[in-house]
C-alpha cells in the first residue's frame, strides 16, 4: 500500500519536487552524518591527564614495626593529632602529599606543607586532629601528587589508605 | 500659562486632547498666540519626559536581560546535570528529575499562558519567582556540597518551576507592556544576548576546572580556605537571577485589564475541558495525530538526550582538551553559537525545498548528534554532531510551524496549539522512566544510539507517513 502510494506520488506532478527534495535531503544528512561520524577518528583521544602514565611509578608503604602500621593518633578534643611514618619505595620522587582523614563524623582534607619524599625515602608527620569536628579517625587516605616536567599530577589510583589505626602511647 | 494648561488638563481628564485645552484657555482669555506658544512648549516637555521614561524603561528592561543571560550560562542546563551526578544521583534519577522537569514546565507553561490572559499577574510576584529561580542555584550548589541528592532534585525542580514562571510571565509582561520598546530591545538583546550568556558558559566552565570538587587551598589575610569553583558559579547566577527579578519588580507596566475573576483551580478546570474538547476536534484529522506522535517521540529524544549529553562529554573528556567543564562550555557555546544562524538556513531551505522535506530532513540532523556521540566519541567530531543536532532542532521546529498553518484549519490549529503541549507530557510519564532506565541498565553509550537509531528509523517514516496522508487528502 505504501509502495503503491508512493508510486503514485512520482506520478503526480505536483508531489514530485517534495518527494525528490526529500531524498536528496535525506542523501545531503546521511553524507554530512557519515562524514562527522568518522572525522577525527585518527586525532589521539586523550582519556587519561597528561603525565598520569608516571603515576605507575608512584608506591607508597606505610611503615610497620612488628606487624603494627605506624599510624597513631593521640589528644583529646580540638588538641587531638595523627602521626605517621611513610615511606616511597617506588621509581619516581612524590613531591607532595594529600592526606584525608576520614572520621566518625566528618572527613578533613589536608596538603601537607613540605612533604616532598625522594625514591627509598620515609616521612614522618604529624597532623592537627580535631576530634571534636571530625570524631575519631576510621580511615586515612594517602594521596601523592608529582611533578611531571612543569605540570603536577595527582596520582589518586596510586592512593595509600590505612584503617589500622593505633593510639599513640 | 503652563499652570492654566495643567488645570485645563486636569478639567478635561477624560478628554485631554490639546485642542480641547485649547478653547477651554481661551474660553478664560488668554491670547491664541500666548496658547499656541505654550501649548507647542508643554507638548515638548511632554514628550521629553515621554522619552526619558521610555528610555529609563528600556534601561531597566536591559539590564534585567543583561543578568538573565549572565544567569542562563553560568547556571547552564548541562553543568547543572554535571554537578547532580557528581553529587552522587544515579542515570536513572537524572533522567526522571529531568523528566519530571519537562512535563512541570510545559503544564505550567500552558497553565499560565491561559490564566495571564484573564488575569492581572502583580509584576512583583514575577520578581518573586526570578528570585526563587536564583535561591535554587543556592540550594544545589549547597546539596553539591553536602553530596545530598533529594535537595539537588527538590532544588532543581523548584527552580524549573520558578523559571517557568518568571519566563512565562515576563513574556507576557513583555508582549503587553514594551509594544514599542519591543523591536529596539529585541533587536539589541539578539546582538549581545548570545554573546552574554557564550561568554558566561565559558568563565563557568573555566572556574569550575580552576577550582574543582575537591576545594582550593586559598590564603588570603592569613585566613586558609577552600574556594569551590562550582560554588563561585551558582552563587554569580544566583546573584544575577535575584538581581533580575529584583529589578523586575520595580518596573511600572501596563498589564492588561481583568477579563474576569477567576481562581487557579476553576481555571485548571476550564483548561481540562477545553483539552477534552479540543482532542476531539483533531483527533478526526488522522495527519494531526501522525504529526503528534512523531513530536511526542522527537520531544522523548531531545529531552532524555539533554539529560546526559553533558554529562557524557565531562566524563569521557575530563582529563583531555581544555578539561571537564570547559570541553562542556565549549561545545555548547558552538551549538548555542547556531542561534545566529540557524534560522537564516531554515527559512531560506523551507522556500527551496517545503516544509515535509526539512521535517525529514530536521529529524535526520538530529539524529546525527547522537549518533556520533556514540560512534566517534572525540571532542571535534561531537562539536560537530552537536552543531548539526541543534540545526536540526531548529529545522524540526520552524518547519513543523509551517506545517501545522498548510494541514490545518483555523480551528483545528487553535485547538492544536492549546493542546498539543499538554497532550505530548502524557506520554512522557511512561517513557522517561523507561528511558531512564536503559541508562542505567546500559550506559550513555547505548542510549545514545538508541535514541538516534528512534530519530532516524521510527520518526522520519512517520513524517514519510504524513506526506503520503497529506498527497492523499490533497487528492480528494
Amino acid at each position: 500500500m505504501f509502495m503503491k502510494n508512493m508510486l503514485k506520488i512520482s506520478k503526480n506532478k505536483k508531489a514530485v519536487s517534495p518527494l525528490i527534495a526529500t531524498i536528496l535531503l535525506i542523501a545531503f544528512a546521511v553524507a554530512l552524518g557519515a562524514v562527522v561520524m568518522s572525522w577525527g577518528r585518527n586525532v589521539e583521544f586523550l582519556k587519561e591527564e597528561p603525565g598520569t602514565e608516571k603515576c605507575a611509578d608512584v608506591n607508597l608503604k606505610i611503615e610497620e614495626i612488628n606487624e603494627i602500621p605506624q599510624v597513631f593518633y593521640g589528644g583529646t578534643g580540638s588538641d587531638g593529632f595523627i602521626k605517621f611514618t611513610i615511606s616511597n619505595i617506588g621509581s619516581y620522587d612524590i613531591d607532595q602529599l594529600i592526606v584525608w582523614v576520614i572520621g566518625e563524623k566528618d572527613t578533613n582534607i589536608v596538603e601537607l606543607k613540605q612533604s616532598s619524599i625522594k625514591i627509598g625515602y620515609p616521612l614522618i608527620k604529624e597532623i592537627k586532629h580535631d576530634f571534636d569536628n571530625y570524631g575519631n579517625v576510621k580511615k586515612l587516605k594517602f594521596i601523592p601528587k608529582i611533578k611531571v616536567d612543569d605540570l603536577i599530577v595527582i596520582c589518586a589510583k596510586n592512593a595509600l589508605e590505612e584503617e589500622k589505626i593505633s593510639p599513640s602511647s | 500659562m503652563d499652570k492654566g494648561i495643567q488645570e485645563a488638563k486636569k478639567e478635561g481628564e477624560e478628554e485631554d486632547s490639546l485642542e480641547k485645552i485649547k478653547i477651554q484657555l481661551e474660553e478664560k482669555g488668554h491670547l491664541s498666540s500666548d496658547i499656541e506658544k505654550s501649548i507647542s512648549a508643554y507638548s515638548k516637555k511632554i514628550q521629553s519626559s515621554k522619552k526619558s521614561l521610555e528610555s529609563k524603561k528600556i534601561r531597566k528592561f536591559f539590564l534585567k536581560e543583561f543578568f538573565d543571560r549572565i544567569s542562563y550560562g553560568f547556571g547552564s542546563q548541562q553543568f547543572i546535570n554535571i554537578l547532580f551526578f557528581q553529587t552522587g544521583a544515579s542515570y536513572f534519577i537524572i533522567g526522571i528529575i529531568n523528566g519530571l522537569r519537562v512535563i512541570l514546565s510545559v503544564i505550567l507553561t500552558s497553565f499560565l499562558d491561559e490564566y495571564s490572559k484573564v488575569k492581572k499577574i502583580s509584576r512583583r510576584f514575577i520578581g518573586t519567582t526570578g528570585i526563587i529561580f536564583g535561591f535554587s542555584f543556592i540550594f544545589m550548589a549547597m546539596a553539591r556540597f553536602l553530596h545530598s541528592v533529594p535537595l539537588f532534585a527538590v532544588a532543581l525542580l523548584i527552580g524549573s518551576i520558578g523559571a517557568v514562571s518568571y519566563g512565562e510571565l515576563y513574556q507576557s509582561m513583555f508582549k503587553y507592556a514594551l509594544k514599542k520598546e519591543r523591536s529596539l530591545l529585541l533587536r539589541n538583546i539578539a546582538q549581545y544576548g548570545l554573546m552574554i550568556t557564550g561568554a558566561s558558559i565559558l568563565l563557568a566552565g573555566f572556574l569550575m576546572d580552576r577550582f574543582p570538587a575537591i576545594g582550593t587551598p586559598i590564603s588570603l589575610f592569613g585566613f586558609e580556605f577552600r574556594i569551590f569553583g562550582y560554588l563561585i558559579a551558582f552563587e554569580i547566577a544566583a546573584i544575577s537571577s535575584i538581581i533580575a527579578g529584583y529589578v523586575l519588580s520595580f518596573m511600572k507596566e501596563k498589564q492588561i485589564k481583568i477579563i474576569e475573576k477567576r481562581s487557579s483551580l476553576t481555571q485548571l478546570e476550564i483548561q481540562f475541558n477545553n483539552l477534552k474538547e479540543n482532542i476531539s476536534i483533531f483527533s478526526k484529522n488522522k495527519v494531526i495525530v501522525v504529526l503528534i506522535v512523531a513530536t511526542i517521540i522527537t520531544v522523548f529524544v531531545q529531552t532524555l538526550g539533554n539529560s546526559y549529553y553533558g554529562i557524557y562529554i565531562y566524563e569521557t573528556f575530563k582529563y583531555g582538551y581544555f578539561k571537564g567543564f570547559t570541553n562542556v562550555a565549549v561545545i555548547f557555546l558552538i551549538a548555542i553559537m547556531t542561534s545566529f544562524f540557524a534560522p537564516f538556513i531554515v527559512r531560506k531551505n523551507a522556500r527551496e525545498y517545503g516544509k515535509f522535506p526539512m521535517l525529514v530532513f530536521g529529524t535526520l540532523l538530529m539524529a546525527i548528534m547522537p549518533l556520533t556521540y556514540y560512534y566517534n566519541p572525540n571532542l571535534i567530531s561531537i562539536a560537530m554532531g552537536t552543531l548539526i543536532g541543534f540545526i536540526g532542532a531548529a529545522v524540526i521546529g520552524v518547519a513543523h510551524g509551517l506545517l501545522t498553518t498548510d494541514l490545518m484549519s483555523e480551528n483545528e490549529r487553535k485547538a492544536y496549539f492549546s493542546t498539543y503541549s499538554i497532550l505530548i507530557t502524557l506520554p512522557y510519564v511512561i517513557m522517561i522512566p523507561l528511558g531512564a532506565y536503559a541508562a542505567q541498565l546500559y550506559g550513555l553509550k547505548p542510549l545514545f544510539l538508541l535514541l538516534g537509531l528512534i530519530l532516524a528509523l521510527v520518526v522520519v517514516p512517520l513524517y514519510f507517513l504524513i506526506i503520503v496522508m497529506h498527497n492523499k487528502k490533497e487528492k480528494i
